[in-house]
């Protein structure tokens, strides 16, 4: 009898096919994993600072709250959606609305005082010094 | 195989390197919301990084197209720890159903935001018929 060879491609791997499903998934949706985050957020880091960006077209500058405590920011807000009239259609509604909240633990503890924020054309970057006391230090071996 | 690859490939690379000289970045489409008023039709967008320099809308033959180039610099910090977008600039085309008054489109940016108004022809609004009775 010929058993026909359906698992000769598998790896060792057992969540190899799992993370195909996955992108074959995402194709087949338009990676929407991604668009319910919101906002969406990059963050780059090195020995003196963190910065921190955030898509947030759109939104009013003062309705964006930032906090930090310790090593964790929290960027929070409201994207207020377009008051609608009783003869208004809404045709099309896929600009994500309604309060929203991400929190981030940062690699180091930062300088609270220190944090600059800049809002433009929609995208919120914010730039964490690192604490002082926390970056890492030379120390000299004496010799005798 | 290779040779025939390459033989296709090279005239279309040279026409693309003529049509954008600007730093190749991608192209998404901008998530809208599009709001028909009894006198006009409101389209919002969301342009990240667009200013009023950057935008490009046209209406030719009952399609709007807008496109939005971003004045966002490419960062290009040493150690991005965690990504989720990336700087693009946007570009969708709607084709309008109604009659609209292409030369008193209004366009708006604001935080990223750009609302369209595309007032309605005259003729499209809704007119009250009285009915008399004899």
């Amino acid at each position: 009898m010929i058993w026909p060879v359906v698992r000769a491609s598998w790896s060792a791997d057992p969540m190899q096919e799992f993370n195909r499903l996955y992108g074959d998934m995402d194709r087949l949706f338009g990676n929407r994993s991604e668009r319910l985050t919101f906002p969406r957020i990059n963050v780059w880091s090195n020995q003196d600072e963190t910065v921190v960006s955030a898509e947030l077209p759109g939104v009013d500058p003062k309705d964006i709250k930032l906090t930090v405590k310790d090593n964790d920011l929290t960027i929070e807000g409201e994207r207020t959606s377009e008051p609608l009239a009783e003869s208004d259609i809404q045709v099309r509604r896929e600009r994500p609305t309604g309060r929203f909240i991400r929190n981030l633990r940062l690699p180091f503890e930062v300088e609270a005082d220190k944090i600059v924020a800049r809002y433009e054309h929609g995208l919120l970057k914010v730039r964490l010094p690192r604490r002082e006391a926390t970056k890492p230090r030379k120390i000299e071996v004496a010799v005798g | 195989m290779t040779t025939t690859c390459k033989e296709t490939c090279e005239p279309a690379e040279t026409v693309m390197a003529e049509a954008s000289p600007r730093i190749e970045r991608p192209v998404y489409e901008p998530a809208a919301d599009v709001i028909e008023k009894p006198d006009a039709i409101h389209v919002l967008l969301d342009l990240l990084g667009v200013d009023q320099k950057g935008l490009d809308v046209t209406v030719e033959e009952n399609v709007l197209r807008v496109h939005g180039t971003s004045a966002i610099a490419q960062d290009k910090p040493e150690s991005p720890i965690h990504r989720e977008f990336e700087t693009c600039d946007y570009e969708r085309s709607f084709r309008v159903a109604t009659d609209i008054d292409a030369g008193r489109i209004s366009a708006s940016i604001k935080n990223g935001l750009l609302r369209l108004v595309l007032p309605k022809k005259e003729k499209e609004k809704p007119q009250k018929i009285s009915v008399r009775t004899e």
